[in-house]
């Protein structure tokens, strides 16, 4: 059986250095080692076990094994080379005894080798590995060969099979200084992967790598070339990962520092380094765990006996209505006067406010923030609502918390950061409280919709959903700076918002209109209007229609008209001649011609007193008569309607469908206009695209309801 | 076993279905059923349309809307709870829609192409209702002017 026999074997190219190529079928259910075999026999070779099958693309070059032989293809073009095995011994032999020639020869074969995990194998087992070791440690290498001694290291340990523990504090330490000089940037950016590894995987790492690479040697890496800068803020994620809060404190401190800030916005953010997926996840990472930190007062909610909460609440009041004067004298009636007017929920006791986490005390102290970096704003915001006579006053304490909340959701703060999260908005690298600048835009914006809204305090919620949809836009086109976040929420007014809802809402009901279960309703309807249409068109030729004569060879007849009506029984077409004023009944018309003696509807060039003319008339139409003396009823309509409703309304006597332009219009106005009243229940409810599953029959009908 | 549901008494269908099994009630997208009792993955009752036919569907077909039972038996009957204004509006396109194919059928145009612009307005203001995204104020607003677009077009 041929076929049988196709798929398991593939034609393929072995080539060997200094060799004529061999062609052969590789049979894959043949061992790896009986086709090595044959192939040392073609080029005459001894000991077949001293070699193995490489693939040979520019990005594989594996060696094939039983595991990986699959992936052989038709026309692939293997190479014939040593075996990992042999080749890590002579490169081992070579490490150890040879020449310095040879060993950076070696060690450049290493590191491109290593990637393979049966080399890798091969290389660990021959105790390989803790060669490279003592070679990195030993410091004695250096350019070049020490690139390539630690990519090999790197690549070696990637492989998973050797634990990050195996590592002393004498190895750790020679790699962090590596990272805290000036090396090539091969060099720095193996060791900084490294590091990142020990800190994140070994167990007693971190503590020591903490130590030994101050936050600032890392702030040069994030200056250098694009895989450095990556690895830089790999480590600097793992250190911030792997510190405690307090730690993780004074590291946000350093980061958030302007010299830091300014380095990763100029050098990374504004080159477009950024844009890489490895460096955008990276970013990602730092980003979630600096917002992370905001996790605690997010979740902490505000004590009764928490002093300096209450202490913030008296200065919100205190920054709002000290240019009044006379604060002291108004009494505690007069607190509660200014909390309500601050738009607190419990105006008694406004600490009440913020008992709720999600956002707990996040949002005072965002409220707080806002109070002490932007006094004018804040002071504009909170008079403006507190001289409404209305109910139309935005209430601050209220919105700021309910805000908060929202902003701490879209942002995920408290997730930890996902494996595949790439997702980072460069605003959050511009400033050192961005959160909290991001809430002072915010508000003014709430403020701001409020008032386009012309809501009152029932419509808290309404208001608070237009302001997410505000942000959730203006984040998805990642603003590069809080200024370009704030323009872009300028834009998005509210009645944007609208309009966008408003679009969605077309487009769904466009998607509806095709829906499977609409579309079947439409036919199911169809016919019912189709009936209404023709109703109308038979009522039409009832009434009866006065056309202008023309002669047998399609010259109109100057003055004169005759009249045509279909009797009420829609049995017969009287017709004769009229004035062109009057409008004759059935008995005054002598003429009149059942309508079963009608063969065919003729129309435009077809029609007998069109024939031979060389400009045809588009609004002529015939009646082809049988079984009578004359041939035909021929007409030409005074106008489209007219030529349309009559043409529609011989179809239907005659039984056949109407075809009219017409009729079409009239039958899609009709028809979405009913769909529209059928679903009026249903309006709001999402339909599905696919019918609903049937469950299985009931197993019996005894109903509790059950008339007898 | 059938049991009489006690709040799931009032629905949409969601679906058109045939009403393929045994005492199967068929069901058009959009329609409105009153429920009487239930079974694991079933309801008995009637549509709204025809109160006489009784007969079973599947609860997945089935959009459950919010109702007062007045009479509980076999002669409840149920009252949607929702805005009168939508509920209103709801009551007067029906009526509308069958005064307006009679329009339609007696070829008197101008109060055809009238009445069915207004009822698309309708239509529109309705949907913006349903949607429940404006704000108080412009609620209030919006049902003033369907309000009188309905008496306009009760004359």
């Amino acid at each position: 059986m041929p076929a049988m026999k196709d798929s398991y074997i593939v034609k393929i190219a072995v080539e060997m250095t200094d060799q004529v190529a061999q062609l052969i079928e590789f049979n894959q259910k043949q061992p790896l080692t009986g086709i090595i075999q044959e192939l040392c026999n073609g080029w005459n070779l001894t000991d077949p076990e001293q070699y193995a099958l490489q693939f040979n693309e520019n990005n594989n070059k594996n060696y094939i094994t039983e595991k990986n032989r699959n992936e052989i293809k038709n026309g692939s073009i293997l190479r014939l080379q040593f075996s990992p095995s042999k080749t890590a011994q002579d490169i081992l032999q070579k490490l150890q005894n040879g020449t310095l020639e040879d060993k950076s020869r070696a060690v450049s074969d290493l590191s491109s080798l290593s990637s393979d995990m049966t080399f890798a194998f091969d290389f660990i087992n021959k105790q390989g590995l803790s060669l490279i070791i003592k070679q990195i440690e030993g410091g004695k290498c250096k350019g070049t060969v020490l690139a390539n001694t630690l990519l090999s290291f790197v690549e070696l340990m990637e492989h998973g099979s050797v634990s990050w523990d195996i590592l002393n504090g004498e190895f750790i330490t020679r790699v962090a200084s590596l990272v805290n000089t000036k090396q090539e940037s091969q060099i720095t950016q193996s060791a900084l992967s490294i590091l990142e590894n020990v800190v994140l995987n070994s167990s007693e790492g971190y503590g020591q790598v903490e130590k030994e690479v101050p936050i600032g040697s890392l702030v040069e890496h994030l200056q250098a070339a694009p895989v450095v800068q990556q690895n830089a803020v790999a480590l600097i994620n793992a250190l911030f990962l792997k510190a405690d809060i307090s730690k993780r404190r004074s590291l946000a401190t350093t980061l958030n520092s302007k010299q830091l800030r300014m380095c990763i916005q100029h050098n990374i953010l504004q080159t477009g380094a950024a844009e890489g997926a490895e460096m955008a996840h990276q970013l990602y990472v730092l980003q979630t765990l600096m917002l992370g930190l905001l996790e605690q007062r997010m979740m902490t909610k505000m004590d009764p006996q928490d002093q300096d909460g209450h202490d913030k609440i008296k200065e919100l009041r205190r920054i709002a209505f000290d240019s009044e004067g006379a604060l002291g004298t108004r009494g505690p009636s007069g607190f509660t006067r200014d909390y309500k007017k601050l738009g607190f929920k419990n105006d008694i006791n406004p600490a009440l406010d913020f008992t709720e986490a999600p956002p707990g005390l996040l949002a005072l102290d965002c409220m707080i923030y806002f109070a002490r970096n932007h006094p004018d704003s804040y002071t504009k915001l909170v008079l403006e609502n507190s001289c409404r006579a209305d109910e139309h006053e935005c209430p601050f304490g209220r919105a700021s918390v309910e805000l908060v909340k929202i902003l701490c959701e879209l942002l995920k703060i408290g997730d930890s950061p996902s494996e595949q999260g790439a997702l980072f908005q460069p605003l959050f690298f511009t400033h050192d409280h961005p959160f909290e600048e991001c809430y002072c835009i915010c508000i003014i914006l709430l403020n701001k919709t409020w008032k386009e809204m012309r809501a009152t305090s029932e419509d808290f919620c309404k208001v608070a959903s237009v302001v997410r949809e505000q942000i959730v836009r203006a984040l998805t086109d990642t603003p590069s700076s809080l200024d370009q976040l704030k323009a872009r929420l300028q834009t998005l007014t509210y009645s944007e918002i609208t309009q966008l809802w408003q679009l969605e809402r077309t487009s769904r009901e466009e998607w509806e209109s095709h829906a499977r279960p609409i579309v079947e309703l439409r036919e199911q309807i169809t016919p019912d209007i189709v009936c209404l249409i023709q109703q109308q068109r038979l009522a039409f030729l009832v009434e009866g229609t006065r056309f202008t004569k023309y002669s047998t060879r399609g010259q109109r007849i100057k003055d004169k008209f005759w009249f045509i009506k279909l009797s009420v029984n829609h049995k017969v077409l009287h017709y004769g001649d009229c004035d062109e004023k009057s409008t004759p009944a059935a008995e005054e018309l002598p003429s009149k011609l059942a309508v079963s003696d009608i063969r065919a509807l003729l129309t435009g060039k077809d029609c007998p007193h069109m024939k031979g003319r060389k400009a045809c008339h588009q609004l002529a139409f015939s009646l082809a008569l049988e079984g009578v003396d004359l041939q035909s009823l021929d007409c030409v309509a005074p106008d489209e309607l007219t030529f349309a409703y009559w043409t529609d309304g011989i179809n239907t006597l005659l039984g056949n469908r109407m075809r009219s332009r017409e009729c079409e219009k009239d039958l899609d106005t009709l028809l979405s206009m009913e769909i529209k009243l059928r679903l009026l229940d249903a309006e709001g409810i999402t339909i599905p695209q696919d019918p609903p599953i049937i469950p299985p029959e009931p197993s019996h009908y005894q109903f509790c309801y059950d008339l007898k | 076993m059938w049991i009489a549901t006690k709040s799931k008494k009032y629905g949409v269908a969601i679906y058109n279905w045939k009403g393929e099994t045994r005492l199967g009630l068929s069901l058009e997208i959009g329609e409105t059923v009153q429920i009487l009792e239930e079974y694991p993955g079933w309801y008995r009752g009637f549509s709204m349309k025809n109160r006489s036919v009784k007969g079973i569907f599947p609860q997945s077909y089935i959009h459950l809307k919010p109702c007062k039972v007045d009479n509980e038996g076999l002669f409840e009957s149920v009252v949607p709870i929702e805005d009168p204004v939508i509920r209103e509006v709801t009551l007067v396109l029906r009526e509308w829609g069958d005064i307006w194919k009679k329009l339609f059928v007696n070829r008197e145009n101008y109060k055809f192409e009238t009445v069915g612009k207004v009822m698309r307005d309708l239509l529109g203001w309705r949907r913006q209702l349903v949607s429940g995204t404006l704000t108080h104020d412009q609620t209030n607003e919006l049902k003033l002017k369907i309000i009188g677009k309905i008496d306009w077009g009760n004359r």
